[in-house]
């Protein structure tokens, strides 16, 4: 059926039955029966700072240009929220306290519990002689190298999945973007807020499609556009106006293929990560020389410029880059034959698993492989040819 | 799904399907059917949009599925209602689910939020499995290994068991649980309390008082109206009774506690979770060490015992021979290193000097420790010919030899002085030898006295053919050559009547000169060719041997690394890490003291020790208390080591397995490879028995001389007295004052309380004589004369410095057997003490030697008699435990004919066997040794090392139960406010009947 939505349908759209973003759909339902207040604002919409999203809107907008500031910034702004909106409305028991909310406060656990199971370790150590003090060190020096490769581990597993589905299918699986929070559904006055930044294909199951198309746009090449882009990338040529509809259930597909093997990945690498934190190359950089070079180094007082670089190229390359790459090659070789054989399969292993995330989600996402029928319903069904 | 949710009016696409959403539209009734038709065909049905080319959608369902009327499917979810057990076993078949969820979406992109969130679940398990399995490989010992998965365990374990510590008082006071679960129509498994928008009222319509779900059939016997369970959850939460859809305000009510209780689980978790999985791992750490210890030490034991009855039966046997001597005892040899070996050979067993070099290197190499290389040469020289050099006609050999004419021709020409370089032919300077033609051409010459033609062997030269010379070659290349190179000169003689020449003879003579050097370096380089031709099977042998001797070592080594060696998790280290804590408690050190012992000079912390165990020895029910206790960890630990030294070295009665070995391969060695070898490994494994013996002597010293520094410190009245008057043998009637230098002069009461301070000092600290010459220093700092100008003084401080246990002590410890090896210990050690004073022992350098000539001193010296009896007596007490009482009888009685029957007698050959005998029995080998390594730690190090242990200890679990205190207070304050009214949640309630007055 050929069928061009519009936006106003497209928020309507939305089931009731959501377990985890059923805030979004009924301040998007209430929204979407009222009126603008203000006219629109999105006239060139591509250049708007993150300040503009955060007081300007009214109503739900994708973040235009996903720059890397950007993202930091709504990073800070999300982790800040955590302590100053989510903790305090949830020991409140705020009765609009969302599942969003509840996610949000759950990093904090995650990043504290390993700093913290490391200092309960150091602090557990003898440190009275200077032997066991030294060795206390050297544990304490990698259990938190381990903490922070873990961490390290897990974005890197992200940013390959990230990376792929961007570059073969054009879609930013980290694409942001702010939620207006409307004042009328708001009861429970302070520390609510206006705005909160998700990502558009943070769910499967609601994916923001809806604010893909270009709301300006007058003919469907134009409202359509980035669903023309997302089509050239899969593989489908499609009328301008039923490309939206088609591609809809495509990467609803790459998002749960796409989540999976960020999960995946992540066992893989971090267990690579704690391993190559585990190596002997770390020894040799020791964290106090790794101090002084960053602090008197770098930022000291009186250092030529000259003098800055070299150091921080020391600190980048000797203290970081070279234990890591030694790390890695002892990770490989090992230092008895069961730890030779560990690091060979966890190497191996994240590799091949790597190897073949990437190779799923190029062959199975892309349209190429489907045969796609449109049925009644507005349903697409799959068709393995 | 709940009643609230699904009594909001909201669009539902897609949800229900109606039969009309599927019936095609007929087409005479439809003026609107956009369904189908091209693009242009709907243009022109609406001309005035024709000029916008953007058509209207249509919404997304049909017009006839309107949701008025329509009523959603039964819900069919289910509060989950199960016992702890019901529980785990969903908890992993959930495991099972997620795994296909992970499949179902990796693989073929299906699937939905709540089934990818739970893949989430799974990576994080697999991964910190994964941490643990690659951490666990880089430990070197299975307790390290195992605690890298008990961490991981309890840190599962207290993530998962936080929240339902939290919950169980929420659920107390408020009757909310916050860790409910349900089965949703999908049958998926969720939280309640999930999402705080969605209220899944209806799920507790038919729930009984202790919220198990009933059928409404069930429900409906005992329950006469629906929701008691919410009912009871109002109660507690404090809503009142009276009001309007009192269900929906307890719903409400129990979510505010409900994200309450969530928010603080999540504010807790990052803390409890270490904090708790840190304390639970912290308590299994014991029994898994008493376990792996025990278990591990058990099955080395076996392995020994095991190794031990083949021993046997193959020493019965008196099989000498090394091959059935490996199969008898089922050692077989890796191929890998049969294959290295095999590659040192060539095929026909003939070896240049590198060659046989490596060979023996690579045999050497098997036999660990050093001492066997020279006997190894003699041995396997034995098994091979050093035959004469094997010369091929080939490069190598060419090219050598006209770079050994061009050298010596350099060579010489370089030591001509200037002024006499005008008597040379000119040519001769610049001159390189002979050429690699004229090389071919002597070799075609020798060629052509074997036999071949002058041009055939001409052409062998040129084309390198690599053939054999003959037997005479070596003389014939080495005069041709010479006489080749120096062919197109004539010399005039020269004589230097001022010798100006540095070297003058080759100059005076370069001819004869220059034929010299390059016979001298043709032999050399022909020496180098000289080759071995070796008996394959007799160094197949040796390398069986070797072989042989490194597995027994190995199997030997094993046991040791289990059992007495201070290695990581053996069984000595897991004593150390126990026993001085042990010792630290008993003595009742408070945490100030610990502290100071912990962090202060070993000088202050004795002072401490000093003060603690004065304190002690004035209090006589704490006295016998602590001595008794301290006798009990002692043992224990020192029987451990005991059992397994007597494995190792074996009783008087039974050999042990290591002398069992030493038998065996020496009488191999003897047989197969020579007296040389059979030597060696004698002196190595007698080295590595007094190691032993060593390690075993050491622990018992180190847990027993805090006992006598108690003993010590509560007899030290007496202890000053007999080294002020006489010795404890009551020898020497002479003043000690006036022997003992350093208290010369000094008023009685003074010398008695420097000797007290001094005594004291000198059984708390270093174990070294030095140690004890430097405090005698310190303590009477005028005196000229010191210790060391007096074996009196060093005899007398070290009979009551070692003294055997008071009757007070022996009388605490309570065990007349462990008393008795305390005193051996002390008596050992005054012997010891005394011995490692070579200076004040003049005469007796080694220890065999000295033994022996103190033995004979006692029949032909008068002086210092009982003192030598003494330390004789003190070296044979330290081998009875080792080799049993026979030995001591059969030694002692020696001795004692010795000191009582031959005083004064001539040496016959008779006594001279006797006193052969004895010095034998006592054999020492290891007289060189500092004390320091010959006896224990000594008893400051000992409590430092302690407390500085219990120190570490003591601030973490303050710091641990600092933080679960904390968090569990936070937790209860917090959990005290919940469910009342704030800022985020006002109670408003309209009351049943409120118009009519309900109260009436």
């Amino acid at each position: 059926m050929v069928t061009v939505s519009t936006i106003q349908n497209n928020q309507a759209n939305y089931a009731v039955s959501s377990s985890s973003l059923s805030a979004q759909a009924k301040s998007s339902i209430e929204q979407s029966f009222q009126t603008p207040k203000k006219k629109k604002h999105r006239q060139d919409g591509d250049n708007h700072s993150l300040s503009y999203y955060k007081n300007d809107i009214h109503k739900d907008e994708l973040v235009q240009k996903n720059t890397l500031a950007k993202r930091i910034g709504i990073n800070i702004e999300k982790t800040l929220d955590i302590p100053l909106i989510h903790f305090p409305r949830g020991l409140g028991g705020a009765p609009d306290y969302t599942f969003f909310e509840f996610l949000q406060t759950a990093k904090f656990p995650y990043y504290i519990g390993g700093p913290i199971l490391a200092a309960l370790f150091y602090a557990g150590a003898k440190k009275d002689n200077f032997r066991s003090a030294g060795a206390a060190q050297k544990v304490a020096k990698h259990m938190a190298l381990g903490v922070g490769l873990y961490y390290l581990g897990a974005a890197v597993a992200k940013s390959i999945i990230n990376n792929t589905v961007k570059i073969s299918r054009g879609v930013d699986l980290k694409q942001p973007y702010a939620h207006y929070i409307s004042k009328s559904s708001k009861k429970s006055g302070a520390f609510q807020k206006d705005v909160e930044f998700h990502t558009a294909f943070e769910s499967a199951d609601f994916t923001r499609t809806d604010l893909l198309y270009k709301e300006e746009g007058k003919t469907p090449e134009e409202i359509n556009e980035r669903y023309i882009e997302y089509g050239k990338k899969y593989g489908i040529k499609d009328d301008a106006n039923n490309i939206d509809s088609t591609i809809k259930p495509l990467i609803k597909k790459t998002i749960v293929m796409a989540r999976a093997w960020q999960y995946a990945l992540t066992a893989f690498f971090v267990t690579l990560g704690v391993g190559m934190a585990n190596q002997p190359a770390w020894d040799k950089a020791s964290s106090e020389g790794f101090k002084k070079t960053v602090k008197e180094g770098i930022f000291g007082k009186g250092v030529n410029v000259k003098d800055r670089l070299h150091n921080a190229k020391v600190v980048v390359y000797d203290y970081m880059l070279k234990p890591f790459g030694q790390s890695f090659a002892e990770f490989w070789k090992g230092h008895g034959k069961g730890s030779s054989i560990a690091g060979k399969s966890v190497i191996l292993a994240s590799a091949a698993a790597t190897l073949t995330a990437i190779t799923l989600l190029l062959t199975k996402t892309s349209a190429k492989g489907h045969k796609l029928e449109t049925t009644g319903n507005n349903n697409i069904k799959e068709v393995q040819r | 799904m709940g009643n609230l949710i699904q009594s909001i009016p909201v669009y539902r696409p897609q949800q229900q399907q109606t039969p009309a959403a599927n019936t095609p539209i007929p087409a005479q009734n439809a003026p609107l059917p956009l369904q189908g038709k091209p693009f242009q065909a709907i243009k022109n049905q609406f001309p005035q949009t024709q000029t916008y080319s953007y058509i209207p959608a249509k919404p997304l369902s049909d017009p006839h599925t309107t949701p008025k009327g329509v009523r959603p499917q039964p819900s069919k979810a289910k509060l989950v209602h199960e016992n702890i057990f019901q529980a785990v076993g969903s908890t992993v078949k959930s495991y099972g689910d997620y795994a296909k969820y992970f499949y179902n979406a990796a693989f073929k992109g299906e699937g939905k939020d709540y089934n990818v969130g739970k893949i989430n679940d799974l990576s994080i398990r697999a991964g910190s499995l994964g941490i643990a399995a690659v951490l666990a490989t880089s430990k070197m010992f299975p307790f390290a290994k195992g605690m890298e998965f008990v961490g991981l365990g309890t840190w599962f374990a207290s993530m998962a068991v936080w929240p339902h510590i939290l919950g169980a008082p929420i659920k107390a006071f408020y009757g909310v649980d916050i860790n409910q679960e349900y089965i949703d129509s999908e049958g998926r498994r969720k939280f309640v309390y999930e999402d705080n928008l969605y209220r899944p009222m209806d799920m507790y319509r038919y729930a009984d008082l202790n919220g198990k779900p009933l059928s409404p059939e069930e429900y409906f016997k005992k329950y006469d109206k629906e929701y008691v369970y919410l009912d009871k959850m109002g109660d507690k939460l404090g809503v009142p009774r009276d009001i309007k859809n009192r269900n929906e305000a307890v719903m409400n009510r129990s979510a505010q506690v409900a994200v309450q209780g969530k928010t603080l689980w999540m504010l807790t978790a990052g803390v409890m979770t270490p904090v708790v999985s840190s304390i639970v791992a912290d308590a299994l750490q014991t029994p898994l060490k008493n376990h792996l210890e025990k278990s591990r030490y058990n099955k080395a034991e076996a392995k020994m015992q095991a190794l031990d009855k083949k021993l046997d039966t193959v020493l019965k046997s008196g099989e000498k021979n090394v091959d059935r001597v490996m199969s008898a005892l089922d050692i077989k040899i890796n191929p890998k290193e049969q294959a290295a070996f095999d590659a040192l050979f060539t095929e026909d067993n003939v070896l240049s000097p590198a060659q046989f070099e490596k060979l023996q290197n690579y045999i050497d190499d098997k036999f660990f420790g050093s001492g066997f290389k020279t006997a190894l040469e003699t041995a396997m020289k034995n098994g091979a010919d050093m035959t004469d050099s094997k010369i091929f006609v080939d490069k190598e050999l060419k090219d050598t030899l006209v770079k050994i004419s061009s050298d010596s021709v350099r060579e010489l020409v370089a030591k001509i002085p200037a002024e006499l370089k005008s008597k040379f032919p000119e040519s001769l300077f610049g001159y390189n030898g002979i050429t690699s033609e004229q090389m071919n051409e002597i070799v075609a010459s020798i060629l052509a006295t074997e036999g071949k033609s002058y041009d055939e062997g001409l052409r062998i030269a040129r084309e390198n053919t690599s053939i054999p010379f003959g037997y005479n070659a070596k003389n014939a290349l080495m005069q041709s050559i010479a006489k080749k190179t120096l062919e197109p000169f004539t010399f005039d003689k020269i004589y230097d009547k001022d010798k100006k020449a540095p070297d003058y003879a080759p100059v005076n003579n370069f001819k004869s000169a220059l034929k010299n050097k390059i016979n001298e370096k043709v032999k050399a380089y022909f020496e180098t060719k000289k080759c071995y031709v070796v008996d394959r099977n007799q160094m197949q042998k040796i390398f069986n041997f070797a072989y042989t001797n490194n597995e027994l070592q190995n199997k030997l080594k094993e046991f040791e690394r289990t059992s007495i060696q201070n290695i990581s998790e053996s069984m000595t280290a897991i004593n150390w890490e126990k026993v001085p804590k042990k010792y630290l408690q008993t003595m009742g050190f408070n945490e100030g003291e610990i502290a100071l012992l912990a962090t202060q000079d070993a000088t202050s912390a004795s002072k401490v020790l000093s003060k603690k165990f004065s304190e002690i020895v004035n209090d006589t029910e704490k006295y016998k208390k602590v001595v008794s206790a301290m006798s009990e960890y002692a043992k224990t630990a020192i029987s451990k080591e005991e059992k397994a030294v007597i494995q190792l070295l074996g009783t008087s009665d039974k050999k042990g397995t290591l002398i069992k070995v030493k038998e065996l391969m020496e009488s191999v060695a003897q047989d197969s490879l020579g007296y040389n070898v059979k030597d060696a490994l004698a002196r190595h494994y007698k080295l590595r028995m007094s190691e032993i013996h060593r390690k075993y002597r050491n622990t018992i010293d180190s847990y027993v001389r805090p006992i006598k520094a108690l003993d010590l410190f509560k007899n030290i009245d007496v202890a000053v007295k007999n080294i002020l008057t006489k010795d404890s043998y009551g020898n020497i009637q002479n003043n000690a004052a006036d022997e003992l230098y350093a208290l010369a002069g000094m008023s009685e009461d003074r010398q008695k309380a420097s000797l007290k301070k001094y005594l004291k000092d000198i059984i708390l600290q270093k174990n070294d004589i030095n140690s004890w010459t430097t405090k005698m220093e310190t303590e009477l700092p005028d005196s000229k004369k010191g210790l060391k100008h007096s074996l009196e003084s060093v005899k007398r401080i070290a009979n009551q410095v070692f003294a055997p246990l008071s009757g007070d002590t022996a009388a605490a410890i309570n065990d007349a057997e462990f008393v008795k090896k305390c005193n051996i210990n002390n008596q050992i050690m005054r012997a010891t003490f005394l011995r490692i004073q070579n200076k004040l022992l003049a005469g007796y350098t080694t220890e065999r030697n000295g033994f022996y000539h103190m033995i004979e001193d006692l029949i032909t010296k008068e002086d210092d008699r009982f003192f030598k009896f003494n330390m004789i007596s003190g070296a044979i007490e330290e081998k009875r435990l080792l080799f049993g009482e026979d030995y001591y009888n059969h030694a002692k009685n020696l001795l004692n004919r010795i000191f009582y029957d031959y005083k004064g007698v001539e040496i016959t050959k008779d006594i001279q066997k006797e006193l052969d005998e004895l010095a034998q029995a006592i054999d020492f080998h290891y007289s060189n040794k500092a004390i320091a390594q010959r006896s224990g730690k000594n008893v400051t190090d000992f409590f430092i090392n302690a407390a500085q242990e219990s120190r570490a200890r003591n601030k973490w679990l303050k710091l641990v139960y600092g933080l679960l205190g904390g968090t569990l207070a936070l937790s209860a304050l917090t959990i005290a406010f919940m469910g009342k009214e704030n800022h985020f949640n006002k109670y408003k309630y309209e009351k049943i009947n409120s118009l009519e007055g309900a109260d009436k």
